[in-house]
């Protein structure tokens, strides 16, 4: 099976394009779906912003240069588009800003545990930014390099927004633990 | 405090058989966008100015190519049609172009004769006296 280098080579060289494309979005379309629903909950919004990205991807890839990891920047195509989506949705969400809690109760579209859902709803507690750095550094254990390199924020506030992150969390699975 | 498998994203749940599919409907949109690719909409100016040009350097050719072919016509045709060529383009032609047409020549040596011939006669008339021409009708 060829490499990620070689297949993204071929396609900026227009070689074939199609079945080479077909093999990334085969590597990273569950991953990054997971990502894309960390951020937007319903599963019709995350699909949706899931093809945007590839597409999104499929037309930038020649601009793609081979000297940064293709895992990161199509990570920061994922989040932007999410971001983006919450935005024109009026959805997004700052810090400070009041949520509904229980939602999650009601969503025929989750099934976890009552630990998951207790997490979820802390994790709804917290702006997008700061969700979003949680989860990555949490649940995908990435570094905090290749996360400045995805957000587009210095190594030392992702530091800062995950332990913000992780303070909130633990004092409200704390309070709402059985 | 918070189990890795306690990843609440992985409580939720997707529409059996969404990640066989999705790849499909990705492909599929692609195609039917035909996105095309940034380099070659940034190469697209070039590309169009370059065959512009080469257009006008091919249309420029034609017509010189053209000019040529009408002016070397009338030594490929048949003294008929030269001679309605002749007749068409009298505002057009030159000596050098008819310099071959031996029927011209000889019309012009015919011309030329006569041309001359009659200045002759009018030199002759000169040295005429007149009273012995009017003699001659008496």
């Amino acid at each position: 099976m060829l490499n990620e280098e070689l297949i993204i080579k071929n396609i900026q060289k227009g070689i074939d394009v199609e079945k080479g494309f077909r093999m990334l979005v085969n590597t990273y379309k569950e991953k990054i779906y997971w990502h894309i629903r960390g951020i937007l909950k319903t599963h019709e919004d995350a699909a949706d912003v899931l093809q945007n990205t590839f597409i999104k991807v499929y037309k930038n890839i020649k601009s793609f240069k081979a000297d940064s990891k293709f895992y990161t920047w199509i990570y920061r195509i994922a989040t932007n588009e999410s971001l983006n989506h919450l935005q024109k949705n009026g959805k997004y969400r700052n810090d400070g800003d009041v949520i509904e809690l229980g939602k999650m109760k009601a969503d025929h579209f989750f099934d976890g545990s009552e630990a998951q859902r207790i997490l979820q709803e802390a994790l709804d507690l917290l702006p997008n930014k700061q969700r979003i750095v949680f989860n990555m550094k949490y649940f995908d254990d990435m570094s905090y390099k290749d996360m400045s390199l995805i957000l587009g924020t210095s190594e030392g506030a992702l530091k800062a927004s995950f332990h913000h992150a992780k303070n909130k969390i633990e004092a409200f699975v704390k309070q709402h633990s059985l | 405090m918070i189990n890795l498998n306690d990843d609440p994203r992985k409580g939720m749940k997707v529409p059996p058989g969404f990640f066989d599919q999705v790849e499909d409907e990705i492909m599929k949109e692609i195609s039917v966008k035909k996105v095309v690719p940034l380099r070659f909409r940034a190469n697209f100016k070039l590309i169009a100015i370059a065959a512009s040009f080469i257009i006008l350097l091919a249309f420029t050719f034609l017509i010189s190519i053209q000019e040529i072919s009408d002016q070397n016509s009338y030594s490929n045709i048949s003294e008929d049609l030269n001679w309605e060529y002749v007749l068409e383009h009298y505002d057009d032609i030159t000596y050098e172009d008819i310099a071959d047409f031996e029927e011209v020549e000889e019309a012009i040596s015919t011309f030329e004769n006569e041309f001359y011939g009659g200045l002759a006669t009018e030199e002759l008339l000169k040295d005429v006296d007149l009273e012995t021409i009017e003699n001659l009708y008496k």
